[in-house]
């Protein structure tokens, strides 16, 4: 026995070693990836010169089906010309979105969908020389000689076609110089209205793709619904039973209908977050990809954070805090329960308003964090406004849980519950809503300021006017910081319920757990600036917020040693829940490890905005918060279903789940130190000119796609099982894991009202202290609070 | 060979030695407990040492001392981080009008030490282009009046000097955009509506410095800020 | 799923989620109000985003959608008050734990709001401060000659530069100031009187104890109806100053410089779109009656022919937004209070208040304080410095 745990602690750790072994290592060298235009110019200069004026002949105004048009390109002003010297005067690039285009003649070369002249060092056969060298030396005809040419367009057989035409007017010298000047035209010719339809579906546009899954999965949702109704008597079963049934479901102020109506909406938009994450990373999967626009690669990555964070983990999490906050602390319902409906309700309609953009193909394109002033200018879609409002509907939302969940937890606590008997998922909950409820009415007023500048005009962030970017930045890292450790943070408290439970002890260091959680909730509020190093904030500022960001690590290290500590000596049974924990403590200590490199701000300033960033982020996002929800989903789902999930089921969500999960997270860490920056919709090998990313990037770049498809569908394992468990799950028993707090006190699934109002459940303490006589400074508090002639109300 | 700056390889080195100490730590600890301590329910072995019982808060299981030890000891890894991240920051945020830095002052200033120099370039970002100024810098410290082709993108060229100091000031005139310097390692946002400064030392990774054409690098904007975020780049050339 | 604890008021009761309830005893009561809320709000604020965009009114049409939105907010709300209407104070959870026991549930939970709406307001004033600090103000900038005719400079101008230019102009702020003050006294009798007990009510009003319900009740509703009048006054004159103005006719028009009216901060040009702001403060020419002050940049420029005088424009938005914004969000929450001291006074009339439920005045009494808090530091920074 004891052979054989060295064997396999031996081989755990080679594979660990050899996970490390793929570390970033130090020596390659990176530069960056670097872009094609879509505009398809090569142009000289480095802005758009009015004072060229590009043009296309030869265009109807609607085409015909199918017909060949010759078209005149040209362009006046800039340069051309000027030195007198009829070669080199310019040049030009046209792209057709439908169409085949066709050279008339030698000065033009085509490629694809794009036109654009002949130059005189064109290499076409690829092989190093010039063509012109091959040739005999002779220069072969050169389209830039010229101003004006002609191409022949062949339309297509429906839909409409955007012609951009990027022209560029030069001096003559043969070479780049700065009074070289261009010019952009973009021009859209409908043709034949009947086909516009077959077109649409033609092109495997994204954006169909994506409302098409989003309406499947929505169809999908109300099928289970459906079936859920009908199998809650298969045997009554009748139409006129649904409509109480529904609205039931609609008006319910019940915790745990309104809990389940949480996991309904987060599971819903972990899917629709997760498809979106898929598109990302097809357009990800190989250098130079256009399966996404970059438009619609900026709309998916803001959808995508959008989404996940406000719409999957904190309804998640909602809905664990709903159902078990009452359960745990032996209230009956929350303090203010139809003001719990309301925090439900606004969601889904935030949602819509968040999503409208997407159906109408011009959702918010600006990131999660919004950045000023961006947000507030012309070019962001116009779909911002909304997600601006959808986003302030969900501060609305937060700002009423936390006021239910403070004073539930604050008042409604079971005689013998003192502050230091409550379970510490019921602190984790306690202080994460402190945490947001003191810092997202600040992201409130900012996105007020946002959605009030983009639509009756204030100008909060305009900075023509003396509108300052970095208070957004202020005004959203004060909430945005606290935000990720209010989704972490209860993560951490169902961890600590499982490990125990699992270990079968009572966790270690209960105390220093609770103050390790609030020192992490103090700590929130003033570390934000870290994520503005490089954001031209004061370096008095920079430097504080790096010595206090050091200090997170502090009780963070408390808490995951505390687990360790806690599996000592005890009898660890493997369940699914323990699995994801004990996964957990591996990607969230990894998380927490690549955390650390950003404080420190020479290293900060390569790795801001890198993929290593966004490595970190999801291995404590996905791997902590996500983890967390998981092992919390088979350690209480039997508890709210009253049924038992299939640990075997389980087992294989948990072991494809961790492994490919890691396999899209690792390899984050060496792209984004080798030079991949974050939210580029693409991303290029170059030639060894440039140190540039190297070619092996690709190989991993293709690895990470694999391994997220993986993990998505890994996934369904999980909906399965819980789809399985309950139609036909086996029976399960009041507290069939041994846990000690309230909720498994009750059958499963709980009564309602859960507890009896007028006759609470008691806590006993095992320990020697009386828990229910609260402490001097507790009695002190209590005295002030309470008048002494409580008949007399004072003023 | 470094991955950026001689400020960030040493932190670099210096981090991954204390990630594997701390990680590994973490992980044999872990792997060894959750082999250890593994017992299955049926199992005989299974203690239940605290008594965990429904509705009962449980005994205690804990250990002043222990707790006391991964405070502070994780305490004084982090002092010690924070004191060898700190050095650096002189070289993220020297002053530039202090003589003392290892900056030294503008070269263009008569009291400046011609070996301690610096010289100011101008970075100017607009959606979705850099446009460098080299002030009246000759071309052999900075020449900024080429373009170049970059996977079918005309981006600017700026050639540098080896080892010349350069303080960048930079600027947006529309949203913000960040230039990432990305074989120096540094970057710091163009904010519009504010003058922001950054230190950048170009450094060449072969001896020679890539001869007579210098060594080409690249610099790409790292603060989204629209469409064509990913073309916004730049070809930072560093010769001897 | 439902058990039975032994308590016959426990079982399921299914009280319409239309309302009215039945409040003898705790949740759940189901409602349609939070649904209907919720679409409610998403619509105002779907139809908002279409009628303005960037500053100008695109698409009138979409003002329905701005109305249906309201509507549907109504319908909620009076769904809402519909169940609430027969809440009789009989039943009132009370707070369990250390160390809130036996204090109200509602009161916590209304402490607690207050918190986050501490932090609202403080984020505006944040914002506030940023921007008065950091931008140079408008009379500085006047008096520095940094400016030529016809260019506009990015300044910041207080509206307390137009408002406490003159006694008239700050009127409508200070009448208001005190409308706020009694309202919180109001309210307060309005406590007094429902908290009193019946026999105490019957002393001191002499009458039987028969009439001292309806006796009560038009009490109650009296000082509410006085509190939710004074708020009325409040949004009345805040429209006013904003946007109306007023006449100074007679001996006032004397005291008001000769002008017959005071004009309204948007015919002034105090606006969020006024990147051209001209003020009569910033006009040499009408300094030459009130004089430069000599020690300033500008006199010394113009003594010296370099500067040659005009009228500075200013582009004002950011000081204007931070006015109507932060002023506007208090507006929004004093309307907010409109609304519920309607409710409550419609209560009070029907009886609705007595002894074991008067808290419910005294929770809103907190919010209402707050708001009035919140003017009184509102006031002298927005107003009058």
């Amino acid at each position: 026995m004891k052979q054989n745990t060295l064997l396999r602690t031996l081989v755990l750790l080679t594979v660990l070693g050899l996970a490390l072994s793929m570390a970033p290592q130090a020596d390659s060298l990176p530069n960056g990836i670097i872009g094609q235009s879509e505009k398809g110019c090569t142009c000289h200069g480095a802005i758009p010169d009015s004072g060229v004026a590009p043009s296309i002949e030869g265009l109807p105004a609607t085409f015909n089906a199918s017909t060949t048009y010759t078209l005149t390109i040209s362009f006046t002003g800039g340069p051309s010309g000027q030195s007198g010297d009829p070669h080199n005067l310019g040049g030009f690039n046209l792209a057709v979105s439908s169409g085949i285009l066709e050279a008339v003649d030698d000065t033009v070369k085509i490629d694809g969908d794009q036109a654009t002249h002949n130059g005189i060092d064109d290499d076409i056969d690829g092989n190093g020389i010039q063509d012109s060298i091959e040739a005999g030396g002779a220069a072969i005809i050169s389209g830039n000689d010229y101003t004006s040419w002609l191409v022949n367009w062949t339309s297509p057989s429906s839909g409409s076609s955007t012609f951009t035409l990027a022209v560029n007017s030069v001096n003559g010298d043969g070479q780049a110089s700065a009074n070289d000047a261009w010019n952009l035209m973009a021009i859209t010719v409908a043709g034949p209205s009947s086909g516009a339809a077959a077109e649409e579906l033609q092109s495997a546009d994204p954006f169909v793709v994506l409302v098409t899954l989003i309406i499947v999965s929505g169809i999908l949702l109300a099928a289970v619904i459906l079936y859920t109704f009908y199998r809650v008597s298969p045997d009554g079963f009748n139409w006129e039973s649904f409509a109480p049934w529904i609205i039931e479901w609609l008006t319910s102020t019940d915790h745990k209908k309104v809990g389940t109506l949480y996991f309904l909406a987060g599971f819903f938009f972990l899917g629709v977050g997760g498809i979106m994450a898929m598109l990302i990373r097809i357009q990800l999967a190989v250098p130079g990809n256009d399966f996404l626009t970059q438009d619609q690669y900026n709309m998916f990555f803001t959808m995508h954070g959008t989404t996940m964070i406000f719409l999957a983990a904190m309804p998640l999490i909602n809905g664990f805090a709903n159902w078990l906050i009452p359960l745990q602390i032996g209230a009956h319902d929350l303090a203010l329960p139809r003001i719990n409906a309301m925090s439900f309700w606004l969601q889904p309609f935030a949602a819509l308003l968040i999503f409208t953009g997407v159906f109408s193909g011009q959702a918010a394109d600006v990131g999660w964090t919004g950045y000023a002033p961006y947000i507030v200018s012309e070019t962001a879609h116009t779909g911002t406004t909304l997600w601006a409002a959808g986003q302030i509907m969900l501060v609305a939302s937060s700002t009423l849980t936390g006021i239910n969940f403070l004073a539930t937890i604050c008042g409604m606590r079971a005689p013998g519950m003192g502050w230091m008997q409550m379970p510490l998922f019921t602190w984790s909950i306690f202080i994460a809503n402190l945490m947001l409820f003191l810092s997202i009415p600040a992201w409130g007023v900012g996105l007020i300021q946002v959605y009030l500048d983009r639509t009756i005009g204030t100008a909060f962030y305009h900075v023509a006017s003396g509108g300052d970017p970095l208070l957004w930045s202020h005004l959203f890292w004060y909430f945005g910081h606290p935000e990720v450790y209010v989704v972490i943070v209860p993560a951490f408290g169902v961890i600590s319920e499982v490990l125990a439970t699992s270990a079968r002890r009572s966790v270690f260091g209960y105390r220093s757990m609770v103050y390790a959680m609030a020192g992490i909730g103090v700590v929130a509020f003033i570390v934000y600036g870290h994520h503005m190093f490089t954001s031209g904030m004061s370096p008095t500022l920079r430097f504080v917020t790096m010595l206090t960001t050091m200090l997170v690590a502090v009780p963070t290290g408390i808490k995951i040693f505390n687990w360790l500590k806690t599996m000592h000596k005890g009898s660890l049974v493997y369940r699914t829940h323990t699995l994801w924990a004990l996964g957990f403590l591996v990607t969230f200590t990894l998380g927490g490890i690549s955390g650390m490199f950003f404080p420190s701000l020479a290293m900060d300033t390569h790795l801001h905005e890198t993929y290593f960033v966004v490595a970190h982020f999801h291995y404590v996002f996905v791997g902590g918060t996500v983890f967390g929800v998981f092992s919390a989903v088979y350690y209480w789902f039997p508890k709210m279903s009253g049924r038992m999930m299939d640990e075997k089921w389980g087992l294989l969500h948990f072991l494809t789940g961790f492994i490919s999960f890691n396999g899209i997270f690792w390899p984050m860490h060496k792209l984004g130190v080798l030079g991949m920056a974050r939210r580029h919709h693409t991303w290029f090998i170059t030639t060894d000119d440039y140190a540039n990313i190297p070619a092996e990037m690709a190989s991993w770049n293709l690895f990470i796609t694999v391994s997220a498809f993986l993990f998505f569908f890994s996934n369904f394992i999980l909906v399965g099982n819980m789809i399985k468990t309950v139609v036909s799950g086996k029976k399960a028993p009041a507290d069939p894991w041994g846990g000690w707090s309230f909720e498994w006190m009750c059958a499963s699934p709980p009564p309602t009202p859960s507890f009896d109002p007028h006759n609470p459940p008691v806590l006993r303490d095992a320990n020697e202290h009386i828990a229910s006589e609260p402490s001097r400074l507790g009695q002190w508090f209590e005295r002030l609070m309470m008048p002494e002639d409580d008949s007399e109300v004072n003023h | 060979m470094g991955i950026a700056s001689a400020a960030f390889d040493s932190l670099w080195n210096e981090y991954l030695v204390w990630s594997a100490i701390v990680g590994g730590f973490t992980f044999i600890w872990l792997a060894h407990h959750s082999l250890t301590y593994r017992s299955k329910e049926e199992d005989d072995d299974w203690v239940d040492v605290d008594g965990i019982e429904v509705g009962v808060f449980p005994k205690h299981n804990d250990n002043v001392s222990l707790e006391l030890a991964w405070t502070i000891i994780p305490f004084i890894l982090i002092v010690y981080l924070t004191w060898i991240s700190w050095g650096p920051i002189n070289d993220v945020w020297a002053d530039p009008t202090d003589p003392d830095s290892q900056y030294g002052l503008d070269c263009t200033d008569a009291a400046a030490d011609p070996n301690k120099c610096y010289h100011n370039i101008d970075i100017t970002a607009q959606q979705w282009f850099w446009s460098f100024d080299c002030r009246d810098l000759g071309p052999s410290l900075c020449d900024a009046s080429q373009y170049q082709d970059l996977n079918g993108t005309t981006v600017p060229v700026i050639s540098l000097k080896e080892g010349e100091f350069y303080l960048a000031n930079i600027t947006s005139i529309d949203v913000t955009h960040s230039p990432w310097f990305v074989s120096f390692g540094v970057k710091e946002d163009a904010v519009p509506g504010l003058d922001s400064q950054v230190w950048i030392i170009p450094t060449c990774d072969e001896a020679d410095c890539g001869g007579e054409e210098g060594e080409s690098t690249l610099l790409l904007c790292t603060e989204y800020c629209g469409d064509d975020h990913a073309y916004m780049a730049a070809v930072v050339n560093v010769h001897k | 799923m439902s058990a039975d604890y032994g308590h016959d008021h426990h079982d399921d009761h299914h009280a319409s989620p239309w309302g009215p309830h039945d409040w003898s005893h705790g949740a759940p009561h189901n409602s349609f109000a939070p649904l209907i809320m919720s679409a409610g709000f998403a619509m105002f604020l779907y139809g908002f985003a279409n009628v303005f965009i960037g500053g100008e009114v695109a698409d009138l049409g979409a003002l329905s959608g701005v109305m249906l939105g309201l509507i549907i907010i109504t319908m909620g709300l009076l769904v809402w008050w519909r169940q609430d209407m027969s809440a009789d104070g009989i039943y009132e959870p009370k707070a369990t734990g250390a160390p809130f026991r036996n204090i109200d549930i509602r009161k916590v939970s209304m402490w607690i709001f207050l918190m986050s709406e501490m932090m609202v307001f403080t984020s505006l004033f944040s914002t506030y401060i940023r921007y008065r600090l950091g931008i140079q103000n408008c009379g500085e900038v006047f008096l520095s000659g940094e400016w030529v005719e016809g260019t506009s400079v990015v300044c910041f101008e207080p509206a307390a530069h137009l408002i406490a230019s003159s006694w008239f102009h700050l009127a409508p702020g200070a009448v208001n100031t005190f409308a706020l003050i009694i309202s919180s006294f109001t309210i307060v009798l309005a406590l007094k009187t429902a908290k009193m007990s019946d026999k105490k009510y019957a002393d001191k009003y002499e009458i039987d104890m028969e009439r001292v319900r309806t006796h009560r009740s038009r009490k109650v509703a009296m000082f509410l109806g006085s509190t939710l009048f004074l708020a009325t006054l409040f949004l009345t004159l805040k429209m006013i100053e904003w946007f109306i103005g007023f006449p100074t006719p007679g001996p006032l028009t004397d005291l008001n410089h000769g002008h017959s009216e005071i004009a309204s901060l948007y015919s002034e040009g105090y606006t969020i779109h006024a990147n051209s702001y001209q003020h009569y403060a910033y006009d040499t020419s009408y300094h030459d009656g009130h004089d430069i002050p000599h020690d300033s940049a500008l006199y010394s420029m113009m003594q010296a022919g370099t500067h040659p005088g005009g009228v500075m424009m200013a582009d004002i938005r950011v000081g204007a937004s931070t006015f109507f914004v932060t002023t506007g969000t208090h507006g929004v929450h004093v309307l907010a209070g409109m609304i519920g001291l309607a409710y409550m006074t419609l209560k009070a009339l029907r009886g609705g208040y007595g002894p074991s439920n008067a808290v419910s005045i005294e929770y809103f009494g907190l919010y209402w304080h707050f708001v009035d808090l919140v003017w009184v530091l509102v006031f002298p920074f927005f107003y009058l410095f």
